[in-house]
């Protein structure tokens, strides 16, 4: 499953921002449509309980003198004005059905049960109606309506179906808001991980980063380029050092081994020579290493030129091997493989500097005896 | 309420709910037409007549309808007035009384009662033709039910206006 925090800051952005569109129009229409249901219901409540006065009023003299069929007349003409109403009933004084009149092939219930004395009430999809008959404020009889809310139905469908397209309306309109605004905070993080993603890759550190907002991603690309700034600085100085230590320590070193070579020139004792010898052996080992860290600085700085020409592998490989050889007593080298007898183009002395160094690391962390291949 | 004129509306109730009129003695079809009687006083106007303090409903015969209107009377007000149930035998009493019965026992003759009747006055019969006759209002049976006939005619020249409400109830007769 898909963790919220593995999402990109972008998509988190949009996911957000629909979302809370989404839930807010939800609610809203949500609300409208309970809003609309009810006053339809109320308007519906209110314009039968005034067909119910109308009829009461219509209705009394027909109780009064005892004619049932006028009262059923009347109850029949209902039905052609208003087609909702499926069962209407007068009752008199005591409950008894005194004229009624029910639509062909319809349910119809007691009415008189269903309300409980109450002037009206929604059951399913049938409103029930009352409303009392009176002659100078004497209750002779009531009269009861049941109205079909087939529309209420409609409406209600029609409705939801409405919510639905705004709502994936809204959706779309809220998802391209997003994806245009998002991009003004998002962009400028995104910039910045990316670069923190070349300066990983490539190790190298460019310009700061530009920003012109003041908020908190300001303050954190402002750090970011301070702390780039002190490393460039760092480095810079770093580089500086290496560069001047290995020239300062060139040059005396320089001297010392010409005197300590003159020494070994001399020098006839043969106890003295071997301590010069072993002298002038350091000497060129640390001469070495001044010259590696010479080289690393000049790589550093840019200032390293490779020397470019045709040689012979071969050659190379042999003159690499014997080298190496000549100076270990422990090991022995065994060069395998067919001479291929190509020139090749390249730096022979660096190449040079890669094999006697690959050797004596081989040498130096092999144990002794046994031989060290090199193809 | 008065507890007789309760008890007079439930014989009422009782009669409707017998349904029909063959089913019941002269007495319930006497308390039947009088409470008729007192339901058209409801819808009637009876515009600048009947300026008395009293509301006087004469019944010409000897009829049991008498006994039933009494009922009424001591229980309820026409026209927020005392009702006086009376009866007339004489040309002489008609002119006092704001509604007139003319019961089927009357040994008055119609045209004579209708001679002697004035404007303001509510006339009202219980047999065949008397509407037509020149009765406002009469009462007939129908399919076993008590029904009644109106003459327009007869209400405009007595000076009343009958509510719809009553008149669309009624059999109109020319």
């Amino acid at each position: 499953m898909l963790k919220f925090n593995d999402i990109s800051l972008r998509n988190k952005l949009i996911l957000m921002q629909v979302f809370t569109s989404v839930v807010v129009f939800g609610i809203v229409f949500g609300v409208f449509i309970i809003t609309d249901v009810n006053s339809y219901k109320q308007r519906k409540v209110d314009s039968m309980v005034s067909i119910a006065q109308v009829l009461a009023t219509n209705s009394i003299s027909s109780i009064q003198f005892q004619d049932p069929e006028s009262a059923t007349e009347m109850l029949q003409e209902l039905q052609t004005v208003s087609p909702e109403i499926i069962h209407s009933e007068i009752t008199n004084k005591e409950g008894q059905v005194f004229a009624s009149y029910s639509k062909p092939e319809t349910e119809t219930f007691s009415i008189p049960q269903i309300l409980h004395g109450k002037s009206y009430s929604f059951v399913g999809q049938q409103l029930f109606v009352s409303n009392p008959i009176k002659s100078n404020n004497e209750v002779i009889g009531r009269v009861y309506l049941e109205v079909t809310l087939t529309e209420l139905q409609q409406i209600k469908q029609y409705k939801y179906e409405l919510a639905l397209i705004l709502l994936l309306v809204a959706l779309v309109f809220s998802f391209l808001i997003a994806v245009l605004v998002q991009g003004y905070l998002s962009a400028r993080l995104l910039n910045l991980v990316n670069v923190v993603r070349k300066i990983r890759k490539t190790g190298e550190i460019t310009k700061a980063v530009e920003d012109k907002g003041k908020d908190e991603i300001a303050t954190l690309i402002q750090a970011f380029n301070k702390l780039m700034e002190e490393i460039r600085e760092n480095q810079k100085k770093k580089d500086e050092f290496i560069g001047i230590a290995s020239h300062e320590l060139k040059t005396p070193l320089t001297s010392i081994k010409g005197y300590v070579e003159m020494l070994n020139m001399l020098e006839q004792d043969a106890q003295k020579k071997q301590f010069v010898k072993k002298a002038l052996n350091n000497i060129n080992k640390l001469e070495r290493l001044v010259k590696d860290l010479l080289d690393v600085s000049k790589i550093q700085s840019g200032q390293l030129q490779l020397e470019m020409k045709e040689f012979n592998i071969d050659e190379l490989l042999n003159e690499t091997v014997n080298a190496s050889q000549m100076v270990s007593e422990t090991h022995r080298i065994v060069k395998r493989g067919n001479p291929v007898d190509e020139m090749i183009y390249g730096d022979r002395q660096r190449i040079e500097q890669v094999l006697l160094n690959l050797l004596s690391n081989a040498i130096k962390y092999s144990p002794g005896n046994p031989g060290n291949r090199k193809n | 309420m008065d507890l007789l004129f309760k008890k007079f509306l439930l014989v009422i109730v009782a009669a409707s709910l017998a349904g029909t009129l063959s089913a019941q003695n002269g007495q319930q079809e006497a308390n039947l037409k009088a409470a008729f009687i007192y339901n058209f006083t409801k819808y009637i106007d009876w515009g600048s007549y009947n300026r008395d303090s009293l509301f006087i409903i004469g019944v010409a015969g000897d009829s049991p309808i008498i006994q039933s209107l009494n009922a009424i009377a001591s229980a309820d007000r026409i026209n927020n007035k005392r009702v006086i149930v009376k009866t007339i035998n004489t040309g002489a009493e008609i002119a006092d009384c704001d509604v007139i019965f003319i019961s089927n026992k009357s040994r008055m003759s119609l045209n004579y009662i209708l001679s002697k009747t004035r404007p303001g006055v509510l006339t009202i019969s219980e047999q065949p033709g008397f509407a037509e006759a020149g009765t406002a209002f009469n009462f007939v049976v129908v399919n076993n039910r008590l029904k009644f006939e109106a003459n327009l005619k007869a209400l405009s020249t007595a000076g009343l206006k009958a509510g719809s409400q009553l008149l669309k109830l009624a059999i109109i007769v020319d």
